[in-house]
């Protein structure tokens, strides 16, 4: 069914609702939106807002291929939703999720840009072409035969995003394609799309997380709350926005009209307040303001700690001292060796050279159970470590592990994230509360240590802020606390101190401010517009108190 | 000594099988075994308590051998028979040697357990057919110790079958026998053992599966020769060949 | 000849001319020169790949499945021979398990006759593996027939799976130890189980999304569209009906009515081939750079097909030297057509295109 649209308009959402079987209420309610051709459109609302249901709806995966009911209409490019499934606007409405590596169906990059061509038919010859053509594209020439997943996370995802292109669809839907990228990866990828949208004039309807990274080459944000849509120029929808990135924060402190939306537009706005800067000339330590509980002894001591897998040397022989009190960030790229390197200091991964130190002992000649009191590690997917069906039983289970009365999981969960039902299965909660019950279960144990993977994945800004607030409750009691993370912006919040890894070694290690500051690729927004040492809007707002 | 013991324990058994005439167990004890190839049926006593149906087969003076390929350890020949190949495989449902129980004087049922898992009783009867698996169309023979079966086999030479004779000695108690034992040798004269013809022991035409076999058998250590060696050789070449081939590759 | 890859399936005919000759030999002098040959070929013409690399599984696959013979040998098997290795008392076990021979005296020869049999498994195994590490069984599946395209695709996304489930249960396990619990046996088995099982279902339905929205499955579609997919059904399926007794009665040397085997499988195959035909007409996918068929893909499977033949020619002229003389125990045989189809079958290794380079990412994906 083809109905006529208004010239110009790609997709056009009229009325819709989207309830999924068994909800209390509807996802999405009564959103009216229309997307021209050729706009970047960014998505923004906080975890469980209803955006990965509006990305869904646009090619008819909601309700198609979830369930659940939508009333009102879906249009694109004149095909409405109703009478087509996702498979017949495939050469329409071309999508990318989160975890390329989840959607790849072949083996090489090759392949798989052909794969989507392939299903919907094309001649060989034409195919042939386009694959070349999208090779180059994206700059992934160099990397035809090599098998997918041997990629980096940033190669996948912009194979992920060739294998849509070849097909050549008119709009690009990419649901939070950089969430589990570092700040290289999302780079590349990040660049691709704008310049696919320059050179192509393809639709793209994005949403992320880490609006910082896209807000400044968006022509209009969606911005989605509690499943209703309001949308807007970006200037316009970030004043009252719940989702703000750093310099529009800075913005909306400092007063400044229009809001900044990008590094450059905060720099020129900054002007006045760097000026005061120079003058007071006066710079506040931040570092070393002797916090309640930091103590010059280490809690944790590593020597010449090294991890192999194989061939290959993940960590060569660092060594690490911990102090209480003390958040520790550790940063790289994906496959630095972050991870085995946390893994490694707990004990229970493996270590092919080096002695840990905790307490007097060795993490891994400790049982397991024994171990987990002394250090605790939350992996990179919190999910490995539920496996009871509500979170109460989890809880109950956290407390016989550790032998505390019953309630006490229960109570820390309640300080690091209220209201979450007992009796709800851990795989309908959201990823900042499946964190949330995951980290309490580690902390029941109440360990000295606690190490944290990539905690801030799929986090929003709130969800960010509550974390660090956990955190550094928990050095105030003089415990320490180890990271792993990609996010800038999370780092300069929440850690006193950053190492920064690269192939298995640490190549930069000192306070946050100078560690931060000292490249632009590790620089957070506050720290570019500001300078002087500034690395968040709370930095700001101590330096300066407050402008109104 | 070893060594030639499979050797000895071949004789042996020829030794024991020449005899073996229609014969059914005289007393209480003994297990009677009945073996029935397509053209004769073959009566005869292992004497004492044999310990499985493979046992009473070779007390009684049977030959038999063993599936090596895909039916690991099923019985595959009695007395050479069927023959050439039916010992690399598992032989096949319409051709096979059916296993089955008996009382003395009762009727043949069955066996739903092989030959080596089963442990005959004294006084009972075992029965083989070689074929589908339908029961030897002889009736188990009743407990009459001096009459012989009125099966065809007149059975003159009712061998005495209370002297139990161990299956590796092989200097039998019996002249005759003792005559034919070069019958295993190369030469093989198809020979004399199963007493199939009505007319008695001298060279009957039965079983020429067994010559054939007996002389595959004999023959197949010796022909072979050192074969083997340049086999052994082509796979080193090969092998030498293969392992370059992937330390270059993994070179470069 | 320049570097490119061999047909999937010129591959695949190769191996199975091996695993047939395989399967009709007992002689461990042609099971060992198989071997070779296989190691030669994979060795001289694989991939670096992650399934190239598989090959070395298959071999250690192989040698556990002698090994498991032999010691299901000394458990149950049942004992026979001459030689005495290893006296062992042997289990009386009550009535209801008569028939299982629990440990007892085991002999060379019923001990050898056990190794064998394993050996040929595992060379069977072996040569697939073989065929696995060569062509790329995804690669396979896209030189199947259109109708089958389904299919394929359903074993493709299984394929995947494995190796990410394996994955997923290293992870979990691990994650265990961090919640104090190296507790084993069957408790500890819902707790692997599950994360283990969600996450599977989770990638499952990722990737179900990503094809959905890709156009897997779309269809020409019009008024007939039903009416033929019912014929196509339905043509397919009574084909391999037909085909299956026909098989039966081929394969069966116990039937009744030999002369009807052939013409049914004869009847079956055509039925089959109509029904997949017409479904292939349905569907519109298109395959991108089908690999092209020549000279170095016909010498391949032929080179296969001469370590059969020699096999087939062996067992007709000299069928003794085709197994370990066990019944009195000797040296095996050589038996000549046998010998030199399998050396033929080493062929390939020399008469193919070398495999093409896989562009290797310069940084490697981390974990």
């Amino acid at each position: 069914m083809t109905d006529a649209m208004q010239p110009g308009i790609a997709i056009e959402l009229a009325g819709v609702s989207v309830t999924y079987a068994g909800a209390t209420g509807p996802v999405l309610k009564d959103v009216d939106l229309s997307i021209e051709e050729g706009e970047l459109v960014l998505v923004v609302g906080r975890t469980g807002s209803g955006k990965s249901t509006l990305l869904g709806a646009l090619n008819g995966l909601v309700p198609h291929f979830t369930g659940g009911e939508l009333s009102g209409s879906v249009r694109v490019h004149g095909r409405n939703t109703r009478d087509h499934r996702p498979r017949d606007l495939a050469d329409l409405v071309g999508v990318v999720g989160q975890d390329p590596l989840a959607g790849f169906v072949t083996d090489t990059v090759e392949e798989e840009l052909a794969y989507g061509m392939e299903q919907l038919g094309l001649a060989p010859a034409v195919m042939r072409k386009r694959v070349e053509e999208t090779l180059d594209l994206l700059g992934i020439a160099d990397l035809r035969n090599a098998p997918l997943t041997e990629l980096s996370g940033g190669q996948q995802q912009r194979v992920a995003i060739g294998a849509v292109l070849a097909a050549h669809p008119r709009i690009l839907v990419l649901d939070e394609p950089t969430s589990a990228l570092d700040p290289t990866g999302a780079e590349e990828v990040l660049a691709a799309i704008t310049r696919l949208v320059h050179d192509l004039a393809i639709t793209v309807v994005i949403a992320e997380h880490r609006v910082e990274r896209v807000l400044a080459y968006a022509d209009r944000v969606v911005h989605v709350v509690d499943g209703r849509v309001e949308s807007g120029l970006p200037a316009e929808v970030m004043v009252s926005s719940t989702i703000a990135p750093p310099v529009v924060e800075l913005g909306r402190w400092a007063g400044w009209s229009p809001l900044p939306m990008s590094v450059r537009d905060g720099w020129r706005a900054a002007a006045p307040l760097r000026a005061q800067l120079v003058e007071d000339a006066v710079l506040p330590s931040v570092v070393e303001e002797g916090r309640p509980g930091l103590s010059r002894n280490p809690l944790l001591t590593a020597r010449k700690l090294s991890v192999r897998h194989g061939d290959l040397v993940a960590v060569r022989e660092v060594g690490l001292a911990v102090r209480a009190g003390e958040i520790t960030a550790l940063m790289g790229r994906n496959g630095s060796g972050k991870s085995s390197l946390l893994w490694a200091l707990q004990g229970s991964g493996t270590r092919a050279t080096g002695t840990v130190e905790i307490g007097g002992a060795d993490p891994r000649d400790l049982a397991p159970a024994v171990r987990r009191t002394r250090i605790g590690l939350v992996p990179q997917t919190p999910s490995d470590l539920l496996y009871l069906p509500t979170v109460a039983a989890e809880c109950a289970q956290a407390d016989r592990e550790s032998g505390l009365e019953p309630g006490s999981c229960r109570q820390l969960l309640d300080r690091i994230v209220p209201d979450v039902a007992d009796d709800l299965h851990p795989r309908d909660l959201s990823e900042g509360q499946r964190l949330g019950l995951v980290l309490a279960i580690q902390l029941t144990a109440d360990p000295e240590v606690l190490l944290l993977d990539e905690p801030t994945r799929g986090l929003d800004y709130q969800a960010k802020s509550a974390l660090s607030a956990v955190l550094r409750e928990l050095t105030d009691r003089g415990r320490a606390i180890l990271l792993s993370t990609h996010d800038v912006e999370f780092v300069a919040e929440a850690s006193d101190r950053v190492l920064v890894m690269a192939a298995g070694e640490f190549v930069a290690d000192g306070p946050t401010a100078e560690v931060l500051t000292a490249s632009p690729a590790f620089a957070p927004q506050v720290a570019k517009v500001l300078g002087h040492g500034l690395l968040t809007v709370a930095d700001a707002v101590a330096r300066f108190g407050d402008l109104r | 000594m070893k060594r030639y013991l499979p050797l000895l324990l071949l004789l042996g058994v020829f030794v024991l099988a020449a005899p073996a005439q229609a014969a059914a167990c005289s007393g209480t004890t003994g297990v009677t075994v009945v073996v029935q190839f397509p053209d004769h049926t073959t009566i005869s006593c292992a004497p004492g308590n044999p310990s499985s149906g493979y046992a009473a087969l070779q007390e009684a003076g049977f030959s038999i051998a063993y599936a090596q390929g895909s039916g690991v350890g099923a019985l595959c020949e009695i007395d050479g028979y069927p023959g050439v190949g039916a010992c690399h495989t598992m032989p096949p449902a319409n051709a096979y040697w059916a296993y089955f129980h008996a009382s003395r004087g009762g009727s043949w049922s069955y066996s739903d357990t092989g030959g080596g898992g089963y442990d005959p009783a004294p006084g009972s009867v075992e029965g083989w057919r070689f074929g589908a698996g339908s029961a030897p169309s002889v009736p188990p023979p009743a407990r009459v110790a001096s009459t012989p079966k009125p099966t065809p086999k007149a059975a003159p030479t009712a061998r005495p079958s209370h002297t139990a004779t161990p299956v590796a000695t092989p200097s039998g108690p019996r002249s005759t026998a003792a005559t034919r034992t070069p019958s295993a040798a190369p030469t093989a004269s198809p020979s004399a053992n199963v007493g199939a013809a009505p007319t008695g022991p001298p060279t009957p035409p039965a079983s020429p599966g067994l010559a054939a076999g007996t002389v595959q058998k004999a023959s197949s250590s010796s022909s072979n020769g050192f074969a083997w060696i340049w086999g052994v050789v082509l796979i080193a070449v090969l092998g030498g060949a293969a392992g370059t081939t992937a330390v270059r590759r993994r070179r470069s | 000849m320049l570097p490119r890859a061999l047909h999937p399936l010129a591959w695949w005919g190769w191996a199975i001319g091996l695993a047939v000759a395989a399967s009709m030999t007992g002689n461990p002098i042609l099971l060992g020169l198989i071997v070779v040959v296989v190691w030669l070929v994979v060795v001289a013409r694989r991939t670096d790949s992650p399934w190239a690399r598989a090959f070395r599984l298959y071999a250690v696959l192989g040698v556990v499945i002698v090994l498991v013979r032999l010691v299901l040998h000394v458990l149950v098997g049942l004992k026979w021979g001459t030689i005495e290795v290893l006296a062992l008392p042997r289990i009386a076990l009550p009535h209801w398990a008569a028939g299982i021979n629990l440990l007892g005296t085991v002999y060379l020869e019923g001990w050898l006759a056990a190794a064998v049999q394993g050996l040929q498994l595992a060379v069977l195994i072996l040569a697939i593996g073989g065929a696995n590490a060569l062509a790329n069984p995804k690669r396979l599946l896209r030189a199947l027939p259109h109708a089958l395209h389904e299919v394929g695709t359903a074993v493709v996304v299984s394929v995947s799976v494995a190796p990410q489930l394996a994955e997923s249960v290293q992870r979990v396990l691990r994650a265990r130890l961090l919640r104090g619990d190296a507790g084993r046996g069957l408790r500890a088995v819902p707790r692997v189980a599950l994360p283990v099982l969600q996450d599977t279902l989770d990638r499952s339905l990722l990737l179900a999304a990503a094809m959905e929205s890709r156009g897997y499955g779309a269809r020409n579609s019009d008024a007939t569209a039903a009416g033929r997919r019912l014929l196509t059904g339905s043509l397919t399926l009574a084909g391999l009906l037909v085909l299956a007794f026909g098989m039966y009665d081929v394969l069966d040397p116990t039937r009744s009515l030999s002369w009807l085997g052939a013409p049914l499988v004869a009847l079956g195959l055509a039925l089959t081939v109509a029904g997949m035909a017409l479904g292939g007409r349905e569907i519109k996918v298109t395959t991108y750079r089908r690999d092209p068929w020549r000279l170095p893909e016909t010498l391949t499977v032929l080179a296969g097909f001469a370590a059969a033949a020699g096999m087939v020619i062996s067992k007709q002229a000299t069928p003794d030297l085709l197994w370990l003389p066990l019944q009195p125990l000797a040296a095996p045989g050589l038996p000549i057509a046998a010998t030199v189809g399998i050396v033929l079958a080493a062929l390939p290794a020399f008469v193919t295109p070398p495999p093409a380079a896989t562009g290797r990412p310069r940084e490697r994906a981390g974990r």
